[in-house]
């Protein structure tokens, strides 16, 4: 195992920091009310919480897929929430995705190797260096290199999902945003994909904003956790400590009803309190 | 329909699901296939199953997507239709489902075997209110004919399943209710006729863990209330630890492990088993050394022999043989089937089975 590379350089400016944002949809709806967070370069933050709990709309703001109504994101030193046209593209180089359902983030008429060697092509970089590029992406996460030829429907969950972290580490980012990337996997798969990520993360030393409703994955992959309910942060702080002694009563009925949890306290089930 | 054949096929299914209350298993599965055809092609999703419900008690069917768990489901339902040839043998009681007219058939679903769908969005009608749709069942099934004493009955039963605001909710549309409320709507629909059976399909994948804690709590205390067999269907071990009496574990279409719920997460007799317990992210495995299963299950169109292990591809412990030949299921231990025999009974264990119990044990406390 190689020294995470993010580490060796001194205390600099974390990564990501987004401050006190808020979001309100036209339906009156406060889906992200003042929330904060920090990544730093090389690390882990999970995002955990319920629907409606906020964690999309948050990674949304993040990504400028939806803009802020109030707050500040300063994303590797650059204000992002100023940032339009090409200057805005080219943070998201840095500033990547993987989606819950790869099934509907690839292009159904696109190969996959177009679909990666696209988000090469739409930074500038050649098509046929891309293509090489998209290739050696599918060696590394796992793909059989002749997948590249294939359309999307004709490969399993799993495999489509690895393809989606290819895709998204294309562009060599130091920000991989994970939005319940691994929630619509079977659990023996999904146990090769975590594995995956934290692979990519020693070797590349990206950080990853991993938002999921699962607080046993999240204890697993994050350094970090922040637990939303309903558009606030309610708890954050280290995951192993979070798991140990949730401060939040909405934090101990979500660890409650883990189903890995579960497997060791059966009473636990009739005992879980509710939110 | 007309009214007479109505009235009589009504007392034909009374007395098939009274005869069936006479039997412990109410529920028998003997060597069920189902295949489908799809392009021409003889797609088998299920190749031999054998289950057995008892009254009072709860069999979870685990199994990843395509393990032929659903089909199973569907299949003693008959929901298929012409569209799958179904062999082998559904009992209720002592009547033989696979044969039975189609019209006793309608009597039977609803009646006495209720079904719980994964999606209640998908099998609540969206446009019309609530009450109605359960006073519709109540009628079909000659449990309250009177439109009014109807809607009384209904408001009973989502109160039974935990809708405290029953009038409201009877004047509801599906949209109008969370995921959580239709779930319960479509309990209570399930319910309604007090079945013998309750087949409930992945009925809390689609919601948050916290409300899926208070409806998988629900379905015990109604199994318990009503003395029902229920069948449910998972992918999610810990919703079967929850939920389970026993559980029939499915790969590839077939059952690869039978047994006590406890005894089957505890000591699994299957790798497979073993593999998805060991694949789970539980508190204190170090980031990115989870026992993942490699490979992935076979795809619905891909061909799985009938002379091999359907695992083995996939398995760690397989020898050149589990490809020439297929284990059947056996008893390996007092009340435990498992179809595997390499491992001999028991799957050793890479780390013990209550790795990280201790770091859990303390959180609860």
């Amino acid at each position: 195992m190689s020294a995470a590379p993010a580490t060796a350089t001194a205390p600099a400016e974390p990564l990501l920091v987004a401050e006190h944002l808020m979001k309100r949809f036209p339906n009156g709806v406060q889906a992200v009310d003042d929330v904060s967070l920090t990544v730093h370069a090389g690390e882990t933050v999970g995002i955990v919480g319920e629907s409606g709990s906020g964690k999309s709309t948050t990674a949304k703001l993040v990504l400028r897929l939806l803009d802020a109504d109030d707050g500040t994101i300063r994303f590797a030193g650059t204000d992002l929430r100023g940032l339009r046209g090409k200057a805005l593209r080219d943070v998201r180089r840095s500033l990547q995705l993987v989606p819950q359902n790869p099934q509907t983030s690839f292009n159904p008429k696109l190969t996959i190797g177009d679909s990666i060697a696209f988000n090469l092509t739409v930074h500038g970089t050649r098509s046929k260096p891309a293509h090489a590029r998209a290739v050696e992406l599918l060696e590394r996460v796992g793909v059989a290199t002749g997948h590249a030829a294939k359309h999307p429907h004709e490969l399993s969950g799993g495999q489509l999902q690895r393809c989606a972290i290819a895709r998204a580490l294309a562009t060599e980012p130091s920000l991989v945003i994970c939005d319940e990337a691994v929630s619509a996997l079977d659990k023996s798969v999904q146990a090769q994909v975590l594995n995956l990520l934290a692979e990519l993360q020693r070797e590349t030393g990206v950080a990853f904003l991993f938002i999921s409703h699962d607080l046993a994955v999240v204890e697993h992959v994050a350094d970090r956790v922040v637990v939303m309910y309903l558009g606030e942060v309610v708890e954050e702080g280290d995951a192993a400590a979070i798991w140990r002694a949730p401060a939040h009563e909405y934090t101990r009925a979500l660890l409650a009803a883990t189903p890995e949890r579960l497997l060791a306290t059966r009473d636990a089930a009739a005992a879980a309190p509710t939110p | 329909m007309s009214t007479a054949r109505a009235t009589l096929n009504r007392t034909s299914v009374e007395d098939i699901i009274t005869r069936a209350g006479d039997h412990e298993h109410v529920l028998t599965v003997e060597d069920l296939t189902v295949a489908f055809t799809r392009r021409r092609r003889q797609i088998t999703a299920v190749r031999g199953v054998d289950l057995t419900l008892t009254a009072g008690r709860t069999l979870v069917l685990l199994g990843e997507s395509g393990s032929g768990k659903s089909v199973t489901a569907r299949a003693i339902l008959r929901l298929y239709g012409r569209s799958a040839t179904i062999g082998g043998s559904v009992r209720l009681g002592d009547t033989e489902l696979t044969t039975l007219d189609e019209s006793w058939m309608r009597g039977i679903r609803g009646g006495a075997i209720g079904m719980v769908p994964q999606d209640p969005s998908g099998s609540l009608d969206p446009l019309r209110r609530v009450g109605a749709q359960i006073v519709e069942v109540l009628q079909r099934h000659d449990v309250e004919q009177d439109e009014r004493r109807g809607r009384a009955y209904a408001g009973g039963l989502l109160e039974r399943v935990g809708i405290h605001d029953p009038g409201r909710v009877l004047d509801a549309f599906p949209f109008e209710l969370s995921g959580g409320m239709r779930q319960r709507v479509a309990i209570a629909i399930a319910i309604a006729c007090r079945p013998r059976v309750l087949i409930a399909d992945e009925p809390t994948t689609a919601l948050d863990v916290t409300v899926q804690a208070q409806v998988l709590a629900l379905f015990t205390e109604l199994q318990r209330e009503l003395d029902m067999a229920l069948l449910l269907v998972t992918h999610d071990v810990g919703v079967a630890r929850i939920v389970g009496d026993d559980v029939a574990v499915m790969y590839a279409g077939r059952l690869v492990e039978t047994g006590s719920v406890d005894e089957v997460l505890a000591r699994p007799a299957h790798p497979y088993t073993a593999g998805l317990l060991d694949a789970l992210p539980l508190p204190g495995i170090p980031r990115g050394e989870l026992l993942a299963i490699p490979g992935r299950p076979p795809g619905p169109d891909e061909l799985v022999s009938d002379h091999a292990c359907a695992f083995a591809p996939r398995c760690r412990f397989a020898q050149p043989s589990c490809t020439r030949h297929r284990p059947p299921l056996v008893e390996v231990r007092p009340g435990r089937l498992a179809a595997c025999d390499v491992v001999g009974g028991e799957v050793p264990r890479v780390a013990p089975a209550t790795r990280g119990a201790t770091a859990r044990t303390e959180a609860v406390a």
